[in-house]
């Protein structure tokens, strides 16, 4: 139970800026109307980051991070948030000592 | 049958126990009844000169005030404050407005404090007073009981302390109702957040993070995808503005979101206003946007949705960060892998969606490319333009094959 200054700077600044989005949708953006396109591009965001961040990190690492994160595709169109992950971790366990 | 002043009333502060329109007469021969029928002569008094059974309309409540004869229990002057109301401030008002903030009152206007009118809720089809072929009554279903209920809000009884307790009760109890409207929604989908502020808990320790900074963490920033991200860059280089761009980017919906429910809780005070946005979730967003098609959005329903979100998140985390501590070896676990497994479960119902699956691709496929081209973290951020890019030309295009109206 410690407190570092690295890391509490950087929560207070994941804190602000992720407040500063909530506030700044409020504030600003519901007086403002969005075009198409830029309403567009902003929805597109959460998926377009989602996706950079994942498919590196299953797909350059080695075959059974490959092979988790497929799996975890595959039950992920039926089975809820939890058991994504689970099936994810179980798989790249399993994977590593069958393959590694 | 039409409603009568003391049912319109007793809606006027929110409430909704008078299921039957009844006459005010018969009302009053029921007041010894249940407590709720009780409040309605307490409210009212009894008066020989009463003799009204039915069709009250607004401007009846408004002469029944100006009478002599009617008076409260404690021989009081029945007094009745009205709010100014014009046409479209009816309309308005029925449509969940309340945008006239100052009791303009007929007599002693000032002396009624301000209700807490943001709290009624919109009756549900079966509360709502029947269609009456009446013709005395006509002209009163014409109106909106919202209207009607906003307009004949304050009866100023002369024993404020029961009645202020009264209303206070009512309100207490819509909102409570409301709140555990909201509860109920979603109570189903908490095994999301339980699961994942375990996650997000384990994953700060193995960043680097205290128990303690892990769980303040999650209770300041509240947002799960954002904590997760900006941990995965925790200790690259520049990270101040890594983490920062993992916020930014990854909570641009709260924006979206933010926006859209900012329109729907105008009603609320200063203060619930900013709670509601500084908390908002995913489910807190979704939900109340469907729920705004049926009835108004209330703090309390909102409350019901994110106060146990909000302790499950501060509290889960604070367990798997402890948890986390014990485990010696992450990868053992596929601990290391929960990063990905999340981003991929976060990411699905999106991919889901039409049009998400060639911003995707794009997305995906740049990122590795500029991950294994070695431009470290960076790569998250030119894969995540690069999808931005794609949605945004498919918009454009969208409307270029669009036609004009």
């Amino acid at each position: 139970m410690t407190l570092d200054a690295y890391n509490m700077s950087l929560i207070l600044l994941v804190t602000l800026a992720t407040f500063a989005m909530r506030a700044g949708g409020a504030v600003i953006m519901a007086r403002a109307q969005l075009g198409p396109i830029a309403t567009a591009a902003f929805e597109a965001m959460p998926v377009a980051v989602l996706t950079a961040v994942a498919a590196p990190a299953a797909l350059t690492q080695g075959l059974p991070e490959a092979i988790a994160g497929a799996a975890a595709v595959i039950v992920g169109l039926r089975a809820p948030m939890a058991v994504v992950i689970v099936v994810a971790m179980a798989t790249v366990v399993v994977m590593r000592q069958v393959l590694g | 049958m039409p409603l009568t002043p003391a049912a319109l009333r007793l809606r006027s502060a929110g409430a909704h126990f008078v299921r039957r329109p009844v006459g005010l007469a018969s009302a009053l021969r029921a007041s010894e009844g249940s407590s709720s029928r009780h409040a309605v002569k307490w409210i009212l008094g009894t008066s020989p000169r009463m003799t009204c059974e039915s069709g009250v309309d607004f401007f009846t409540i408004f002469i029944l005030g100006l009478v002599p004869g009617i008076h409260t229990r404690h021989r009081q002057p029945l007094r009745l404050t009205f709010y100014s109301a014009h046409a479209s401030s009816l309309r308005l008002r029925s449509a969940g407005a309340h945008f006239v903030r100052r009791p303009v009152g007929l007599a002693s206007a000032r002396s009624v404090p301000r209700i807490g009118v943001s709290r009624y809720r919109y009756p549900s089809e079966q509360e709502r007073p029947e269609r009456s072929e009446d013709s005395r009554s006509t002209h009163i279903n014409a109106i909106q009981p919202g209207g009607i209920r906003s307009c004949a809000r304050h009866l100023n009884d002369a024993s404020p302390g029961f009645f202020h307790a009264f209303l206070a009760k009512i309100f207490m109890t819509t909102a409570k109702q409301e709140f555990l409207d909201g509860l109920r929604l979603v109570l189903p989908i908490l095994v999301a957040p339980i699961s994942f502020s375990f996650i997000v808990g384990a994953a700060s320790v193995q960043q680097g993070l205290s128990a303690l900074e892990a769980t303040l963490m999650s209770a300041g920033v509240f947002a799960g995808g954002g904590q997760m991200l900006a941990l995965e860059v925790w200790h690259e280089p520049q990270a101040w503005l890594l983490v920062m761009l993992a916020a930014i980017s990854i909570n641009v919906r709260f924006a979206l979101q933010a926006a859209s429910v900012r329109r729907k809780i105008n009603h609320f005070s200063f203060v619930e206003r900013w709670l509601t946005i500084a908390t908002l979730t995913d489910p807190a967003w979704g939900m109340s946007e469907v729920r705004h098609l049926t009835r108004q959005v209330t703090f309390a329903f909102i409350a019901g949705i994110t106060v146990p979100i909000y302790l499950i998140w501060v509290l889960g985390t604070l367990v798997g960060a402890l948890l986390g501590n014990l485990i010696e070896d992450p990868a053992k676990f596929g601990l290391d892998f929960a990063f990905v497994g999340i981003f991929i479960a976060l990411a699905l119902p999106f991919w889901k969606r039409s049009g998400a699956v060639p911003v995707a691709i794009a997305s995906g496929s740049t990122a590795i490319v500029c991950k294994l081209a070695g431009l470290g973290a960076v790569y998250v951020f030119v894969g995540a333009m690069a999808g931005v890019l794609v949605a945004a030309v498919m918009a454009w295009r969208r409307a270029m094959l669009a036609p004009t109206p």
